[in-house]
């Protein structure tokens, strides 16, 4: 059966997989969000902290595995491919979250710091952008960041330039952030920019 | 004391705590008209089909005063305005406390359009927001396309020095189709700083 997020999909250079109980075990993927990981790095700007203990990483997974099973969204533990540096070692999430209603999917991202400076997030965007439209029939491809997370803000302008997307605006207090709100930059793509743009996504589903 | 005053009074409107101040027959006659259709075209509230329709409305204004989550008041025009006593319209003001953020909403029959009573509503509740419920921003919006709304909160927002912030793509759901927002908000600073004079008496409770 298909489901509507594929378990695998590879684009040029990183292999996506599904972050799922069947497929990706909480033990593996303790050793890189635990406290001394020097996830932090990531983790700053992210809705979420370093884990405390295994337990957590494993309701994690679960929750995760839950959403997608409930079609609410996809989350992809990300592997460089071979020829890549640090080839097959976990490198970070990256997730794609469905507001069905709204017909809308925001994108999500962390790398692990070695990871970062190679433009995977832009590589990665397309491949969400692609799924979100062609996979999905979603109208508006979102992604928020926050005024100080200077690297994403780059990364984000970059690819939502090339998809012909924009900047709506920076929205104070739009969202609950752990206990206090986070004030967001707010960009989108939307499917008459999608179609309207001319960018060749290198894009395989590998498991449906 | 209550976290939403059950009445207030501004120059020239009376505010009191919708679900205590009609019942759902009188709101039906309201809010089951064509006009109300005409009134509620760009805003998340429906023609009410039948009295249980209004009562269900009614119902769940209450349960959200009781939970402190939204206050909705029925607007009655004061002495000396045309039309005094009527029932005008219903302002809102939905505490989203997560987010230490008041958003507005209002609706008005349409003899009560064109009096600047929007604006008046939107500066006591304002003041509600920030000096009674301590909270940190306030938030309006409208769809694209209702630019009666759009006049009336550049009006009062820009009389707190608040902002246009932009548009959120893809937000509100109107009849299972989701409309594009324009946002602006009024931070604690900007409210401070403007230091504007407002007429606004409180009532904790209603006789």
């Amino acid at each position: 059966m298909t489901a509507l997020f594929p378990r695998v999909f590879e684009t040029e250079r990183l292999r996506f997989e599904r972050i799922h109980p069947e497929t990706l075990d909480a033990r593996e993927l303790y050793p890189y969000v635990r406290e001394d990981s020097g996830i932090a790095d990531a983790t700053r700007f992210m809705t979420w902290d370093p884990h405390q203990h295994p337990k957590e990483t494993m309701e994690y997974v679960q929750y995760t595995g839950e959403a997608n099973d409930a079609a609410a969204s996809g989350n992809y533990a990300v592997y460089p491919k071979r020829g890549e540096d640090g080839a097959g070692e976990f490198a970070g999430n990256a997730g794609l979250g469905a507001d069905w209603e709204r017909r809308s999917a925001e994108l999500g991202i962390w790398l692990r710091k070695p990871f970062w400076g190679r433009g995977y997030s832009g590589e990665r965007a397309d491949a969400f952008v692609e799924l979100a439209f062609d996979r999905l029939g979603l109208e508006v491809v979102t992604v928020t960041v926050v005024d100080d997370n200077d690297r994403s803000i780059r990364a984000i302008g970059k690819y939502v330039e090339r998809w012909g997307g924009q900047h709506d605006g920076y929205f104070r207090h739009l969202r609950p952030h752990g206990d206090d709100p986070a004030s967001l930059h707010r960009y989108t793509i939307t499917r008459a920019d999608y179609d309207a743009a001319d960018v060749n996504v290198d894009l395989s589903i590998v498991d449906d | 004391m209550a976290l939403f005053p059950a009445a207030f009074e501004t120059e020239r409107l009376r505010y009191e705590r919708l679900d205590a101040a009609m019942d759902a027959l009188e709101l039906y006659e309201h809010t089951g008209t064509d006009e109300f259709e005409r009134v509620s075209e760009h805003i998340s509230k429906h023609r009410h089909h039948h009295p249980k329709d209004a009562l269900d409305y009614l119902e769940e204004s209450a349960e959200q005063w009781r939970e402190g989550d939204r206050a909705n008041y029925a607007m009655f025009p004061k002495e000396g305005e045309s039309g005094a006593g009527a029932f005008a319209g219903v302002a809102s003001l939905i505490s989203l406390w997560d987010r230490r953020t008041a958003r507005l909403g209002v609706w008005l029959l349409e003899a009560y359009h064109g009096r600047g009573y929007a604006g008046e509503r939107a500066d006591a509740l304002i003041s509600l927001a920030f000096d009674r419920l301590d909270l940190e921003l306030v938030a309006a919006g409208h769809t694209d396309g209702n630019d009666a709304s759009k006049r009336a909160i550049e009006k009062y927002v820009d009389r707190y020095g608040g902002r246009y912030e932009g548009v959120l793509r893809n937000w509100v759901v109107l009849d299972d189709d989701p409309r594009d927002l324009h946002r602006y908000t009024i931070s604690r600073d900007e409210y401070a700083d403007a230091a504007v004079d407002v007429d606004l008496h409180v009532e904790e409770t209603l006789d």
